[in-house]
């Protein structure tokens, strides 16, 4: 594996899996808090701003506008960049755990 | 309702103020430049945020009510916006890199100011201290003095706004969030 992209935000992160399915803001906020256990909560501020960038690089798209609330959905190269950085951390993650248990032995 | 008649140059004291007349069961109702007006309720009950807007200033703040963020009003490029404090802590950036964003904003903004207040005030300055007995002298005097004084007032906020960023960006070298 070549590194393609750089690592994703959290916030990033979280923005596009919640996006498998179409979301709006408020949907976003509470799929991050809900997923990380109250851990992550994101700034209404900071997913704007994350929104706009990724759909200018075509990573997710509007879905469609009921009212004022716009909802979002993730695209097929959002997708392809979720499975980069799921075997990224998997990575990290299978290396943090070998190096964890040959300590404990 | 209850007015008040004071103006700030540094947004995070203005929205510190604002507040604290939340804790002491004042809520903001209307800010203007120099003008407050603040209605009485319970206590504490919201946690107030001012924003320097982004420039789609209408769809940004759309989506900042649909998040649940109540709009309180807007002036000109700023808004103040509250929520409920019992919803907990109510922060409207919340990592490290739209933050530093945020911040470099707020920079830019303080850096023109302060550059347009410096050649405003020396260059009426200059004018009242070399000409001669023209009317309007004094008046270029008086304009001086006052860009001065927003000179000087402004430079605390724009050091540390500078040296909130710097911060975030040394931590974002060991912290990637």
């Amino acid at each position: 594996m070549s590194q393609e992209h750089a690592p994703l935000t959290e916030g990033v992160y979280y923005i596009l899996l919640a996006l498998y399915e179409p979301r709006h803001g408020y949907g976003i906020m509470q799929f991050a808090e809900e997923m990380s256990n109250g851990r992550v909560k994101l700034g209404a501020g900071t997913i704007y701003g994350a929104i706009k960038s990724l759909v200018k690089k075509k990573w997710i798209q509007a879905y469609e506008e009921d009212g004022r609330k716009k909802e979002y959905i993730i695209t097929d190269l959002g997708k392809e960049i979720v499975e980069w950085e799921v075997a990224r951390l998997k990575e990290l993650y299978i290396n943090g755990q070998h190096i964890l248990n040959r300590g404990d032995l | 309702m209850k007015r008040f008649f004071r103006t700030f140059i540094d947004y995070e004291r203005e929205e510190r103020w604002i507040n604290t007349q939340s804790l002491n069961g004042l809520h903001l109702k209307r800010a203007l430049p120099f003008y407050y007006l603040y209605d009485e309720g319970e206590p504490g009950e919201f946690i107030y945020r001012v924003v320097f807007l982004p420039k789609e200033r209408e769809e940004y703040l759309e989506f900042l009510a649909s998040t649940g963020v109540e709009i309180v009003c807007k002036y000109y490029k700023w808004a103040y916006v509250r929520k409920k404090s019992a919803d907990g802590p109510f922060e409207l950036y919340s990592d490290h890199t739209s933050k530093i964003f945020y911040y470099n904003r707020i920079i830019l903004l303080y850096l023109s100011l302060f550059i347009y207040n410096l050649i405003c005030a020396i260059s009426n300055i200059s004018i009242f201290l070399t000409s001669k007995g023209e009317s309007l002298k004094n008046l270029n005097g008086w304009t001086g003095l006052l860009s001065l004084l927003v000179v000087i007032l402004l430079l605390s906020p724009l050091v540390k706004t500078f040296y909130k960023m710097n911060a975030l960006q040394k931590e974002q070298g060991v912290f990637y969030d």
